[in-house]
């Protein structure tokens, strides 16, 4: 009997020992595995080859692109850089499990910097999108892609969100990080420790030589333009017809209440037609207060053509509320 | 005991096995019931509307299944539909009898019905037309819809250009050659005549080059080489150093060979064959061995080399064609201005560099049979037909009428779109070319779409050439860009202009005492040296300019080439140039020396006088230099540079 006792609580320790799989990392670590197993299955290797009319081609050279890009549905609708798949033809999407098919570009927007591309494959895991009020500085985040070689498919880097603000080309607000992004896990999710993603890494944004700054299109703007590629299978801005210029304060980010000014009316525009004036100062949409011209970027993504809006305008020192509806942005 | 250890074993047995994710294959499994709202895709559960039976058909929803399968459904306008999976596109509108197939009508043999508005498909619409097998488990009343081919990639050849076949062939220049295993397509230029196969993991590096035979022997071929060999500054240069040559007529095919080598290249060998109206240059290159005679020993090397042969037609098992010629014509398309154009398969992009920097588009078999499209920037041009009347006067005042005559001008069509045609001729050194100029207005911009032939073959290849300005097609996506720097050129102009409008201005050079007086339009072009002043006139394509010197006993006695950079840098027979006669004349008062030399350069199709006034100053002397080519030297230009000379003075 005292055998037999044995014998059970023997192996029932094996089985207890066997359930708790040794801790060798540290509960951090542990938690940034969990987070890079979570979401990995759901980031995918883009390759294609430049196309030979495009500017970036090289005779003579293999021309081949690499990125990276993020499952948003389970059939097969993808979100990347619109830079990676801009001028590709042919392109291929190779999945976590190795397996590539064929995808064809759905959608493009060169200013976000995101493109929508599918692959007829069902039962693929879609990721999960965070907040932009999730987003805290000083977060730890890991950038997931396929870094320079697609060898190397799937490569996870860590880093702390250093800034909600913009890249010096940008159009709109961006998530600034030290987690290292590159040519080839651009397109791919910057994602946080609970496992959701909160932005899409931009290499063309990050640049190059820049080290500890890197810059990815924060979860509110990748849903913005979604959500628009979904519906209208690209972007449509509401469309005023004018150049602005920002306060000097604003450029240099300095707490301001200038707003931005106009410098050139286009012919024919709506801004002509409710009669707008080239040194009128934009400070506010609706209630929302502009400053920058990211303000008014980001503000604009609320309206679509044919929206209206009332603009707070400063005019020879006199406030003014001027109520426009926005155009659709002429077709070249 | 035996029986509780045997169950905890299997326990443990069972824990220890690791399931493995289900997508490691490409199968997709679609398990559900009649009547039950529960499926599974690859055993995960969802909700979906129930499939049910009617009249022995299976209706499943449709939008579940296809995007199962990873299929798209959409839903664009009301009660249409349309259905994308992988090759097969499909749109039909509810309650049609038919649908539509990749452009294919197509009946429903039992129609979808909307059931509390989810679109219900019989299960054969998807298995007709996207695949899949359904089958039925009479045990436990479950059918199972198997999708076994998911389209998954195992071939990339196309993305990273690697060759699986043993040959590459080219069907319409008819050759084919045996390539290493592993080997990369790296190049093939729009008309196929350039092509590049490398093997990184072996090192070696074939081209082949096809090109008109223009009557040039072996011997010649390999004289150039010799001439050009380890000078990369020019065109066409051979890399390396030359070691050894030969002509090889022994075999049915004859052809020359040459033996290089070169430190970034290796040990290379070149061959070259002239067959059929082509010259096909074949170059072999070997990363891992720099010294060529060695290659020559190399059994696997000289194989492949050796398996070069001329002939190919296509469709061959083993071998790859890499032929880019469908119906005897090959598709330019240009990363610029936005044009498309079939052309012959053997006209090739040329350069098309000018006075103006403004990049052309040309492409042709030479500088005597080739199609240009080149831009203007011309802001409010509405009326192409003006236009043209424009572009007619200019060339009466400023072409030579000595070599240029005007023979019509007609409205024509490009791309469905209006344009201008100017028909005239241009014949210089006896050489008489016809210009076949079409005008087109794209916005603020007026492209000149321009064919040159010689007049002896403009009738008979009258069809080639409408073919080929039918097949222009034009996309405005760069349209923006472009017009900025067209724009930015124009401004870039304007400021190096040197007088704000036409008329002639004063111009003076204070620092080395000398003034003329020229027109406004004419441009001053900055130059690092600042004892020369360059001018040109873009229109033109006039080009002047002053260098001046600062005397000294050594100078005033030296010969005019050696003082002068300008007559240093121009060598008889050199570069196109040939030394015509060296004068003496008297004018402004003082003995001048006249230096005249002729620029005749095929290649950029520039022919001219280029004449340098040598002139002693107290202080300075100069050379008063220009050139005007024939073309140009229009009563109006010829007089305008004169005045310009004439105007020329020495301050005390």
């Amino acid at each position: 009997m005292n055998a037999r006792k044995a014998s059970i609580s023997g192996l029932l320790i094996l089985i207890i020992l066997f359930l708790n799989v040794s801790n060798v990392f540290a509960e951090s670590d542990k938690s940034i595995i969990t987070v890079i197993n979570k979401v990995s299955p759901s980031v995918v290797g883009v390759i294609g080859n430049i196309r030979q009319d495009s500017l970036d081609y090289q005779p003579g050279s293999d021309n081949m692109v690499f990125g990276t890009g993020v499952i948003i549905k389970s059939n097969g609708f993808i979100i990347t850089n619109a830079h990676v798949v801009l001028d590709m033809e042919n392109i291929i999407v190779v999945l976590s499990n190795s397996r590539a098919y064929q995808a064809r570009l759905k959608a493009i927007d060169e200013k976000t910097d995101l493109a929508m591309i599918k692959i007829d494959k069902g039962g693929l895991i879609p990721v999960e999108f965070g907040n932009i009020s999730d987003i805290q500085v000083g977060e730890t985040v890991i950038a997931i892609g396929t870094p320079l070689s697609l060898s190397l498919r799937n490569s996870a880097t860590k880093g702390m969100i250093s800034g909600i603000n913009r890249s010096i080309q940008s159009d709109y607000r961006f998530i600034q990080s030290d987690a290292a992004i590159n040519g080839g896990n651009s397109g791919g999710p910057l994602v946080n420790m609970k496992g959701k993603v909160i932005g899409i890494n931009s290499i063309k944004y990050s640049g190059t030589g820049i080290e500890g700054m890197s810059f990815s299109i924060p979860v509110d703007t990748v849903k913005y333009a979604i959500s628009q590629f979904e519906k209208y299978g690209e972007i449509k801005r509401p469309y005023l017809g004018v150049t602005f210029i920002e306060g000097i304060a604003a450029r240099y980010g300095l707490p301001s209440n200038e707003g931005i000014t106009i410098t050139d009316i286009k012919k024919d525009s709506p801004a002509s037609k409710y009669r707008l004036q080239t040194d009128d100062i934009i400070t506010g949409i609706n209630e929302k207060s502009i400053t920058t011209l990211v303000d008014f970027n980001e503000a604009m993504k609320n309206y679509l053509p044919g929206d209206s809006a009332i603009l707070m305008i400063k005019r020879n020192d006199k406030v003014v509320k001027i109520k426009i509806v926005f155009g659709s942005t002429p077709k070249k | 005991m035996r029986r509780i250890f045997s169950f905890i074993l299997c326990i443990l047995i069972i824990l220890l096995i690791h399931i493995s994710a289900s997508a490691s294959s490409g199968t997709l499994t679609i398990s559900f019931k009649i009547g039950s709202s529960k499926i599974h895709i690859n055993s995960i559960l969802k909700t979906v509307e129930s499939p049910y039976m009617q009249n022995k058909s299976v209706f499943v929803p449709l939008q579940s299944f296809l995007e199962a399968y990873g299929g798209e459904v959409s839903f664009k306008e009301k009660g249409k539909v349309n259905l994308i999976y992988r090759d097969t596109d499909i749109s039909f509108t509810i309650g049609n009898k038919n649908y539509i197939a990749n452009e294919i009508s197509r009946p429903f043999i039992v129609a979808p019905k909307l059931v509390h508005s989810i679109l219900m498909v019989p299960v054969n619409f998807l298995t007709d037309n996207f695949g899949g097998k359904l089958s039925y488990n009479k045990n436990n009343k479950t059918y199972s819809l198997i999708l076994e081919d998911d389209g998954a990639i195992t071939d990339f050849s196309t993305v990273i250009g690697s060759i699986s076949k043993a040959k590459v062939g080219n069907s319409y220049f008819g050759w084919s050659i045996s390539i290493p295993k592993g080997s990369q397509l790296v190049n093939n230029s729009f008309n196929s005549k350039d092509v590049s196969i490398g093997n990184d993991q072996r090192g070696i590096f074939i081209d082949v080059n096809v090109s008109v035979d223009e009557g040039k022997k072996y011997q010649d071929f390999i004289n150039e080489m010799q001439k050009t060999s380890g000078n990369s500054s020019i065109g066409d240069s051979v890399s390396g150093k030359i070691l050894d040559s030969s002509i090889n007529t022994d075999t049915s095919l004859g052809f020359a060979e040459v033996l290089t080598s070169d430190y970034n290249s290796g040990g290379i060998i070149r061959r070259i064959f002239i067959s059929n109206g082509y010259v096909y240059k074949l170059t072999f290159s070997s990363i891992k061995e720099i010294n060529p005679k060695k290659l020559k020993k190399d059994t696997y090397f000289m194989s492949l080399l050796n398996s070069f042969t001329l002939g190919y037609k296509g469709n061959t098992k083993d071998v790859k064609d890499i032929s880019k010629v469908k119906a005897g014509v090959v598709k330019f398309t240009d990363t610029n201005y936005g044009f498309s154009l079939n052309v012959p398969p053997e006209w090739e992009t040329l350069d098309s560099t000018d006075f103006t920097n403004i990049p052309a588009i040309k492409i042709g078999l030479n500088n005597k049979e080739y199609i240009t499209i080149y831009p203007e920037f011309i802001e409010g041009t509405t009326d192409i037909d003006e236009y043209g009347d424009t572009v007619k006067a200019f060339y009466n005042v400023n072409y030579n009428s000595k070599f240029y005559n005007f023979i019509d001008k007609k409205t024509s069509e490009i791309y469905n779109k209006k344009a201008c045609k100017l028909l005239y001729s241009i014949d210089i050194k006896g050489a008489k070319s016809i210009f076949d100029e079409n005008l087109i207005i794209e916005g603020d911009i007026i492209y000149h779409i321009t064919i040159k032939s010689p007049e002896a073959s403009y009738k008979s290849k009258n069809e080639i050439y409408g073919k080929i300005l039918n097949s222009i097609n034009y996309s405005s996506k760069n349209a923006e860009s472009i017009k900025k720097y067209l724009e930015g050129s124009k401004t870039d102009a304007v400021m190096s202009r040197v007088g704000k409008d036409d008329n002639l201005i004063d111009f003076t050079e204070k620092d080395y005492k000398w003034k003329i007086k020229i027109p406004g339009f004419w441009l001053s072009i900055p130059y690092f040296e600042d004892n020369y002043k360059i001018f040109s006139d873009e229109k033109n394509q006039a080009y002047m300019g002053i260098e001046s010197i600062e005397n000294n006993s050594d100078t005033l006695k030296q010969d005019d080439k050696t003082v002068f950079d300008t007559l240093k840098s121009i060598q008889d027979g050199k570069d196109n140039y040939t030394f015509i006669s060296k004068e003496i004349i008297t004018e402004k008062g003082t003995t001048i020396k006249v230096h005249k030399y002729r620029l005749d350069d095929d290649k950029t199709d520039t022919h001219g006088d280029v004449i340098h006034y040598v002139i002693n100053g107290e202080k300075y002397s100069y050379c008063f230099f220009y050139i005007l080519q024939d073309i140009y030297a229009s009563e109006k230009n010829a007089k305008e540079i004169k005045d310009i000379w004439d105007s020329f003075t020495v301050i005390k």
